[in-house]
């Protein structure tokens, strides 16, 4: 290994989690560079020093009499008969209103461009017309899509099957502006439309995840 | 203020769950509560303390106790009780991270040391409240992340389902909250 591992791939090391041909090279490394040895070592006595703070501290007074005192107040909630079964169901009906609205978008034409023009438009950039970030997007949808993956077991087969609904009309209109926007990248509409699709599709995995999880 | 309990063995106390306890409290048994709420009550309140406050831990280890009473019925047995409870107790500070954030800086509240217990655990008391400031100066995502995985002991793919975040962003505020950590105690 000619150039020093990277900072993660050091903390990786200390914590012994490297795969054994990775952690032998790593090993090596910094068996000759004191630099790297230096970092290691100050990441291994984090570790150490971070696993030996308490992992249970109890409070000084007693809180059980005041939270007996709540408790009296609030009984269990029945699973599937609270807040998250309504939360989910008002979202299914807000997905629904979202998906409508992608599909009438997709339904409506498109602007007219290129030689049918009647007049010349202002000339405009799509980078100064509409800023949107497609990898951050790209990347928040990975990461709701990873959430719910997780927590999708909570919802019934039938609501599951409601919802994948709705995300492919909105998966279909991103895929049509992205197509769209093949053929005419400087068409700011279209990068509006793809941003927007984007968009509902974040807040609608968000609302659904959110229904999800409020039940905790 | 505060006494300190052992440090209780990672896997092991994870594996054995009180399945009679929170059985009988999804029932509604209260004495069965108050067990298992004695059961876990210090590690909820070492969580509210380092992800809360000392100010708000006592307050906020209440609400996690009175809102786990009113999901109980909700656990269904197919993930660790603990690991079902850290994410409600998580849910619970979420919230209040982010009304907090909005009110004041948190590092000028919960660095304080008045709050932290004076007893020593295995570490020398001045090295912990040293090593306690520094992780309560992290951002609030790298914070829960460190707490949760380096002192708590889960793993990521659990880190991840106690937060409802992708594990692969639990590794980056993992590696982003050791790094800030390890600069700023080697000021």
């Amino acid at each position: 290994m000619s150039d020093h591992p990277s900072d993660t791939t050091l903390q990786l090391h200390a914590d012994g989690e490297l795969a054994s041909a990775e952690r032998w090279e790593v090993e090596r490394h910094v068996q000759a560079c004191p630099a790297c040895a230096r970092e290691v070592d100050a990441y291994r006595q984090l570790l150490g020093r971070a696993s030996e703070l308490p992992r249970a501290i109890e409070p000084t007074v007693d809180i059980w009499p005041e939270i007996e005192r709540r408790l009296g107040e609030a009984a269990p909630l029945s699973p599937r008969r609270g807040r998250g079964r309504r939360n989910v169901w008002s979202v299914l009906a807000a997905a629904a209103v979202l998906a409508l609205g992608v599909a009438l978008g997709r339904l409506l034409p498109r602007p007219v461009t290129g030689p049918e023009l009647a007049a010349p438009l202002p000339v405009q950039t799509p980078s100064v017309l509409v800023t949107y970030d497609e990898a951050g997007y790209a990347s928040a949808i990975a990461e709701l899509e990873a959430v719910l993956r997780e927590v999708g077991d909570r919802l019934q087969p039938e609501t599951v099957a409601t919802v994948e609904e709705n995300l492919a009309i909105i998966d279909r209109a991103i895929d049509e502006a992205r197509a769209a926007l093949l053929a005419d990248p400087a068409n700011d509409q279209l990068h509006r439309q793809l941003a927007t699709n984007m968009q509902m599709k974040i807040g609608l995995l968000r609302m659904i995840t959110d229904a999800v999880t409020a039940d905790l | 203020m505060f006494s300190i309990a052992p440090p209780i063995e990672r896997e092991s106390e994870r594996e054995a769950w009180p399945a009679e306890l929170v059985r009988r409290s999804q029932a509604g048994d209260p004495a069965a509560y108050e067990e298992l709420y004695r059961t876990h009550v210090g590690q909820i309140h070492a969580l509210c303390l380092r992800l809360g406050g000392p100010d708000r831990a006592t307050e906020l280890t209440q609400d996690v106790f009175v809102r786990v009473w009113t999901r109980i019925r909700s656990y269904r047995g197919d993930a660790a009780f603990t690991t079902w409870l850290y994410r409600v107790a998580f849910n619970v500070i979420r919230d209040s991270q982010r009304s907090e954030s909005r009110r004041r800086s948190r590092l000028d509240d919960r660095a304080e040391v008045d709050g932290w217990p004076a007893a020593s655990s295995s570490v020398e008391p001045e090295a912990r409240i040293d090593l306690e400031r520094a992780i309560a100066s992290l951002p609030d995502r790298a914070r829960n992340a460190l707490v949760l995985h380096d002192i708590h002991g889960f793993r990521c793919r659990e880190v991840a389902e106690i937060t409802g975040t992708a594990p692969g962003t639990i590794q980056a505020h993992l590696h982003r909250a050791r790094r800030l950590l390890k600069e700023r105690l080697s000021r």
